[in-house]
């Protein structure tokens, strides 16, 4: 296969400052920083404005799922409906180090956060991020502790 | 990796086969080691050095320095703060003023004049080179760095110069200064020297029999190479390379030697197993009694303690390496087995925990459970085969997976349910999906699913189960994902599967287009991956920072950051309208 030769495709600033594209069918979607969602059904060569994001955070990321637009953004990810609303995603965490059981509530490490629950069942609150570093949690004592690799041991007092 | 340095031998191994890399200490070359513990978690680079009397080493991009007298190994940081490092140097002979040469992520090389928690140097490089560092030495009065395919020979306070007329475009797999000049292993390419300080290179293997150079060391003054089975010598006057290794006695040709070092009366080698020393130039090996000194008792030597259970009764640990469960009594130590331990068939164990009197330890991920206080076992059905961590409260058993989240059995109905901690608000970088299952990135590297997918989706359905990897695209039966270390191709989602390695560009999209890679990264814009090669394919792209990118027909597209979206298609590609599209780049690009 040869090189690949670039064009510009777009019209005016709309495109200037894109962040994400995506392709939907024979669709190409493209988010732009201020937060619109142009696109195009006829390979680039027109677009129209689809939707602006909740108060035009910016689109970091975007790909289409189930007939929907799922955008990645600061506070998220936000859903474009087939009926151009918007929502939210709830998220979990696939991937868990470590849990631990303190007088009733449950403590889970992840590879983003430490959560807290008062049963299995939830609801769940976010206690602790920038955890990137801890391998292991173990509540004793009114304390929950955790292992760094590289052999620090972190403490917090567990409050109810 | 075995490094040498005024007669003391460091060999750096990994515990377990794991990513742990604990570092030995010989005084008497080979024949005893101790452990300088602790050990290192993190990806080993291969850099060992030894400067003004102190060992360093490079672990995860991160600068650690010995501290003999505390027994630890303390990070050391640049002025700058924490820029990681990408490679060290330090001229042989060490010395005690011998000089310490740190390469950074960033392109910058530093000749460090003191470390103390942090250290303090004169920079060699008035701007960044442009890429990571790789390689580094000394030789002649100037220093030498490798960044990515180019070679720069760098003298304080002058600008850089290229240095590399006559070796291949391919990244240098080890570089080394002898008193007879430059020599620089360009991978399958062959090995190369320069006599007049870079300012030419020409291609050195005659005599080797053996195409890939793994490393270099300078022997005595005798530079040796290790290629793998063999072990080869130079002999600057007929510039031959010998072949060092006929009538091994230990070592025959199926061991493969991963390092050789010199050491005060011969040459040390290093293979997965063993040690091998050689005292006549490395044509016979006699393999190292390998003695650790102040070995723990027998009895825990194997024993690494992965989980701690502690309850009113008695504290109990797990091994990695056995399936021997201890009962210590009263916080006293002694470990009591409550199985057969060492002798039988070796599982590791990974967590566990009890529920009333029944225990349940993962082995290689999976739940098992015992009735019988840990003198057997049997696996248990569970909702995951990925279990990564285990915890009890009352009757009710919780079990962390890679992939699959949460998972709680209820232990008066016998049940599993899947229990997800549920999020909304997360500082995402990027999002992505695998059958059906919808992923998202975090700024901070951690991943989240969407959970209503990840409580629908079971069985058979593709998982995110490694850590630090971004969802790129499906390609059956395989998937794409970006890692660290470049692009990953991989049926089970963690790391076990092709990789294309990339040199730690940030990649944030992929695309397939007739049968071929193509990436889009946050410095080199977009290449194209063929094997183990990466070939640029940026010509009429403004930046090299990509955004995103797409594949529509037999068409790419790119966010191309502050420039626009860009069309990329093959030339005479009659999908593409060259007329309309170059005028809206000039329409584009005029009105900026």
């Amino acid at each position: 296969m040869t090189a690949l030769h670039w064009d510009a495709v777009g019209h005016g600033d709309a495109l200037a400052r894109p962040t994400t594209v995506a392709v939907s069918g024979a669709t190409l979607y493209v988010g732009v920083e201020s937060g619109d969602i142009h696109a195009s059904d006829d390979e680039g060569a027109s677009w129209r404005l689809v939707a602006t994001t909740p108060d035009g955070v910016c689109p970091r990321d975007m790909t289409a799922l189930d007939g929907s637009l799922h955008v990645a953004t600061e506070i998220g990810v936000l859903r474009l409906g087939v009926d151009g609303e918007w929502s939210t995603v709830p998220l979990t965490p696939p991937i868990i180090r470590s849990v631990t059981t303190h007088n009733g509530s449950v403590f889970v490490l992840t590879d983003s956060a430490v959560y807290r629950s008062p049963s299995p069942d939830g609801p769940w609150a976010r206690v602790s991020e920038r955890v990137h570093d801890m391998a292991h949690i173990h509540a004793m004592g009114g304390v929950l502790y955790g292992a760094a690799r590289q052999g620090v041991v972190y403490r917090a007092d567990i409050t109810d | 990796m075995v490094h040498v340095a005024d007669g003391v031998v460091y060999l750096a191994v990994t515990l377990g086969g794991g990513n742990d890399w604990l570092v030995l200490r010989s005084l008497d070359e080979g024949d005893t080691w101790r452990r300088l513990s602790p050990a290192i978690p993190g990806r080993w680079s291969g850099d060992l050095a030894v400067a003004s009397g102190r060992l360093h080493v490079l672990v995860d991009d991160r600068l650690y320095g010995r501290d003999e007298g505390r027994r630890v190994w303390s990070p050391v940081v640049g002025p700058d703060g924490a820029e990681p490092v990408t490679a060290i140097h330090s001229p042989a002979p060490a010395s005690p003023g011998s000089a310490l040469y740190v390469g950074t992520k960033g392109g910058h090389v530093y000749e460090v004049t003191r470390v103390d928690g942090r250290w303090e140097s004169r920079t060699l490089t008035p701007s960044s080179l442009g890429a990571p560092v790789r390689r580094i030495a000394a030789h002649g009065g100037a220093v030498y760095a490798s960044v990515g395919v180019t070679l720069h020979r760098l003298r304080a306070g002058q600008p850089p110069e290229q240095a590399d007329a006559g070796l291949p475009d391919v990244e240098l797999a080890a570089l080394a200064a002898t008193e007879g000049g430059l020599f620089g292993s360009a991978r399958y390419a062959g090995l190369f020297s320069s006599r007049d300080g870079a300012v030419s290179w020409a291609h050195s293997a005659d005599g080797m029999d053996a195409g890939r150079v793994v490393g270099l060391v300078d022997s005595g003054g005798e530079l040796l190479v290790n290629a793998g089975p063999t072990v080869h010598a130079y002999e600057p006057a007929a510039r031959l390379w010998w072949r060092r290794a006929e009538g091994r006695s230990d070592a025959d040709f199926s061991t493969h030697f991963n390092a050789i070092g010199a050491t005060r009366t011969g040459l040390l080698a290093a293979s997965r197993e063993h040690a091998y020393r050689s005292r006549d130039g490395g044509r016979s090996w006699e393999a190292t009694r390998m003695r650790l000194m102040a070995e723990p008792p027998p009895e825990s030597n194997n024993l690494t303690i992965t989980g701690l259970g502690a309850d009113p009764g008695p504290v109990r640990a797990s091994g990695r390496r056995t399936t021997r469960v201890d009962r210590s009594s009263d916080g006293d130590g002694a470990g009591i087995p409550r199985n057969g331990g060492p002798g039988t068939h070796p599982h590791p164990i990974g967590s566990f925990t009890h529920v009333g009197d029944r225990l349940y330890a993962t082995v290689r991920s999976r739940l098992h459970a015992s009735h019988d206080d840990g003198r057997t076992w049997r696996p248990v059905d569970a909702p995951s085969d990925q279990i990564t961590t285990l915890a009890s409260q009352g009757s009710t058993l919780y079990a962390g997976a890679r992939g699959d989240g949460l998972h709680v059995l209820d232990g008066d109905t016998g049940t599993w349910r899947q229990c997800l901690p549920t999020d909304m608000e997360v500082d995402l970088a990027w999002v992505g999906s695998i059958d059906g299952t919808l992923y998202a990135g975090a700024t901070d590297g951690g991943a989240y699913a969407s959970a209503e997918h990840l409580a629908r989706e079971r069985g058979d359905a593709m998982r995110l189960r490694a850590e630090g990897l971004r969802v790129l695209l499906r390609r059956q039966p395989w998937a794409d994902w970006a890692s660290r270390d470049g692009l990953l191709l991989s049926k089970q989602g963690g790391r076990g599967g092709a990789l294309q390695t990339t040199d730690g560009w940030e990649i944030t999209a992929a695309a397939v287009l007739d049968d071929t890679n193509f990436v889009a990264t946050k410095t080199h814009g977009v290449q194209r991956g063929l094997r183990d090669k990466w070939a640029s394919m940026n010509e009429g792209l403004p930046t090299a920072d990509i955004r995103d990118m797409v594949r529509l027909g037999s068409t790419l597209y790119v966010a191309a950051a502050g420039f626009g979206v860009f069309r990329g298609a093959k030339p005479n590609d009659d999908n593409v309208d060259k007329g309309s599209t170059r005028r809206a780049r000039d329409t584009l690009l005029g009105a900026r």
